[in-house]
Formats: structure tokens, sequence, C-alpha cells
């Protein structure tokens, strides 16, 4: 099989939408070969700022999130692979309309998985199974202002950075025969408190994908359809005394539609995700979509 | 590989994160601990058309404040000549506003400092009054 499945990490938020550490595997390639590649991410949402006096009508932002990542994979052996994360971020908040600009190097990521499982070359049964999981770290290197600047706005999410060290681990499971698949992933981010006491949410995130393999020649084509399952806790403004922040965490389910194609040693990836169910931030964040494209070459 | 054993594990494992309970704080809301010091305008101070009036107030409390609200009332009419809000992750705000007098008639008016601790209504208020004349 050319491609492996994976995701890790997600988001959190705060009165707006998702945030500094949002990474995705997708569809992998060729399983024993080293891949650089730059990958660009798009991701929007709505909110609603309940004002504190009773005398004015809530306020609708938006918030639009775009990142360009430079990420790679380094093979050791048959069965371990490391993987690296260098996201620059560039956010805006758009609030009666007036345009508040963030960008940055975001948080770096590494990240080792192992291959658990793998039916061997050996066996022809036509059905074809792999299992793989992984630990990372994620080091906070991007710009992280604190709470303290931002008690007006109130959005710690908006920063490159999160300002804390997370660990983030993944699971991932396909299963095949012939030209079709489908992919079963699960990640999970365990997060840690801030310099200035912010927690951001741990966060599980979830994909069911079917595939299919196209071949042309050396082209080959990956159409993909599935759904993506989030879950965030709830981020703490102060997690040595515990403050909860409830306006923040939920769940998003999102029906996700890709493709991916490869030419030699060339792929290029496009994804979008589109919820379907949401129960996020008490109702005052709205996840509208999210657009992922890609290119990588396989070295 | 044992095969049941890992998925049985993992999923086991994913479940117990996410029934986790988070801890909050579960404290008793007391607005009256809420302390709100006013250090302008002072009490009575007279402005004239044209002068900025600071509003410089510190609000304390125990626990999480969710921010302030500073609104300055004409007291014969009612009517709010100026409002803004704060919001806070923190225990203190530091209110620093501003509002430019514009009023053509003496007027008294009404500084009402708000200090918001929650989402469930629970505040305390600070008053003074202080004068315009043009």
């Amino acid at each position: 099989m050319l491609l492996i499945a994976g995701t890790f990490v997600a988001s959190a938020c705060d009165i707006c939408g998702a945030s500094a550490g949002n990474q995705n595997l997708g569809l992998l390639p060729q399983m024993n070969r080293h891949f650089a590649g730059i990958q660009y991410q798009y991701n929007t949402f709505g909110s609603v700022y309940r004002y504190l006096s009773d005398s004015k009508p809530d306020r609708h932002d938006e918030q639009h999130y775009r990142t360009v990542q430079l990420w790679g994979r380094y093979c050791i052996g048959d069965n371990w692979q490391l993987f690296a994360f260098v996201p620059y971020r560039s956010n805006v908040h758009i609030s009666d309309n007036t345009y508040t600009y963030t960008n940055g190097i975001g948080d770096i990521s590494l990240l080792v998985n192992r291959i658990i499982y793998s039916t061997p070359q050996c066996i022809d049964s036509g059905w074809r199974h792999r299992l793989q999981g992984g630990v990372g770290i994620k080091a906070p290197t991007g710009k992280y202002i604190g709470t303290s600047e931002l008690q007006k706005s109130g959005v710690p999410n908006m920063q490159p950075g999160t300002g804390s060290w997370d660990v983030p681990i993944n699971l991932n499971y396909t299963i095949s025969k012939n030209a079709y698949g489908i992919n079963v992933d699960a990640s999970y981010s365990f997060t840690t408190v801030s310099k200035d006491g912010y927690k951001f949410g741990n966060k599980l995130n979830s994909q069911l994908s079917a595939f299919y393999h196209i071949q042309k020649g050396k082209l080959f084509l990956f159409p993909q359809i599935g759904f993506r399952y989030e879950y965030s806790l709830h981020d703490y403004d102060n997690y040595a005394r515990r403050w909860l922040n409830t306006q923040t965490g939920g769940h998003i389910l999102s029906a996700t539609v890709g493709v991916q194609l490869y030419l030699k040693s060339v792929g290029v990836q496009m994804s979008y995700q589109k919820p379907v169910y949401q129960k996020y931030a008490q109702g005052f964040v709205t996840p509208v979509g999210r657009f992922d494209s890609g290119i990588l070459f396989l070295l | 590989m044992n095969w049941n054993r890992t998925i049985s594990l993992t999923i086991t494992t994913i479940m117990m994160l996410l029934s986790a309970c988070q801890k909050k704080a579960d404290t008793e809301v007391k607005p009256d601990d809420v302390t709100i010091s006013i250090a302008s305008p002072a009490s009575k101070q007279i402005f004239h058309k044209g002068d900025t009036v600071k509003v410089n107030a510190d609000v304390a409390y125990t626990e999480q404040l969710h921010g302030y609200i500073v609104t300055i009332t004409n007291t014969a009419n009612g009517v709010v000549v100026f409002e803004t809000e704060g919001h806070s992750h923190s225990d203190h705000m530091a209110i620093n506003e501003t509002w430019v007098d514009t009023l053509n008639t003496s007027t008294e008016l009404e500084l009402t400092v708000t200090a918001v601790i929650d989402h469930d209504e629970n505040l305390k208020n600070a008053k003074l009054i202080f004068n315009c004349q043009p």
C-alpha cells in the first residue's frame, strides 16, 4: 500500500476559534521513504461576544487562522519514523470592521512513530492491516505574550504559540483490500501550564476515512471521504487556582472530503472539512470550515 | 503481537481521558468581598467643556473577575453619556478609561464602576458624583 494515515493534535478556544496548535499528518506516502514538504491550512470560525453591559447587543466576530508549515519525515529502520513540524501562523480577528493581526513562528513539534503491526508481504489474503502509534513533544517556541496583555480581548488562542510544552500521542489503524481502504485514527494531546498559568484543554482528535486507490501509469490518485470528531476539554485561565473557563472546549463532528495524488516522487494533497454537528464553547463559537493543502517530495 | 490487548488498552485509555472530570474552583461567590477603589475623578470634582475626565480605579477580589463596566450618567435625566467595559482573566483589574466632556450645560454626573464577577449577574458597584460646567 502506498499510503498510511495519521493525525495528531488539535486546538483550543476562548470566545474565538481554534488555535495555536493544529497538526495533521493526513494520508502519508510510502512508509519507508523520507520526505519533506510544505502545508497550508486555513481555518475559519465565527463567534459571538456578549457584552457585560445589558445595553449593548451581542457582537459577531470572525477569526481566520492561516498556517504555512514545513514538515518532514525521517525513517529509522523499518519500524520507526521521526516527524518534525515548523509552523508559521498568521491569524486575524475581525470585530466591528477592525482587523487585529497576529503572526509569527508557531510551536515546533517532534513526533516519533512506531509501526506496531503491518501485514507481511508474504501473506496474500487480499486483506492488509497496519497499526502504528507514537508520542511527541510540542515546544513553546512560538510567540506568546500571555493572558495579562490580552485581558480586554480575552483571546489567548489568537497567538502563534501556546506558551506550553505539550505531549501528543497518536494511534491509527488502516485496513484495506485491493483498491479500497478504511482508516481509523485517534490522537490525544496532553497540555501543560504556560508560565503565566494559562492551560489549554487537552484534546482528542479522531477520524474515520474511507479511501480508494486509482492508478494511471505513474500517477496514483487517492480520493477519500469520512468524518472527523474533535473533543477539547475546557481551558484554565489560571490552572493553579483552578479557574476553569467553561466558555472553551467542546465537540465538533465534521464531514471530510479530500484527494491526494502522487507522480513519481512528488505528492499533492487537498482536503476540506465541514462541521455537521457542534457543541462548542457554550455555543459562542461556530467552526465554519477548514481547508488543507500541501505538497511533499519523497527523498 | 497481542493484537486484541493493544486495541482494548487503547480504547480504554481514550474513554478514561474523555470521561475525566476537570477540577474547578468551587468557592462561594461573595460580591461584598470585591473592593473597588476609585482614584479619579474625585467626588464633587468640577470639569469644564473640553476637559478629559480620567477614570482610574482598582478592582480586587479573592477569586477570578470577569470584567468591568464604567458608566457616566446624567443624574437629571438618566441619560448615559459614556459607557465602556473590559474583560479580565485575573483577580485584579486596573481600570484606566477616559471621557472628554462635551456638555453645554451645567450637569451633575454619576460615575459607576461595576465589577462583574461571573456570567450569573454577580457584580458590585461603586459610585461617585462629579460635575461638568460649560
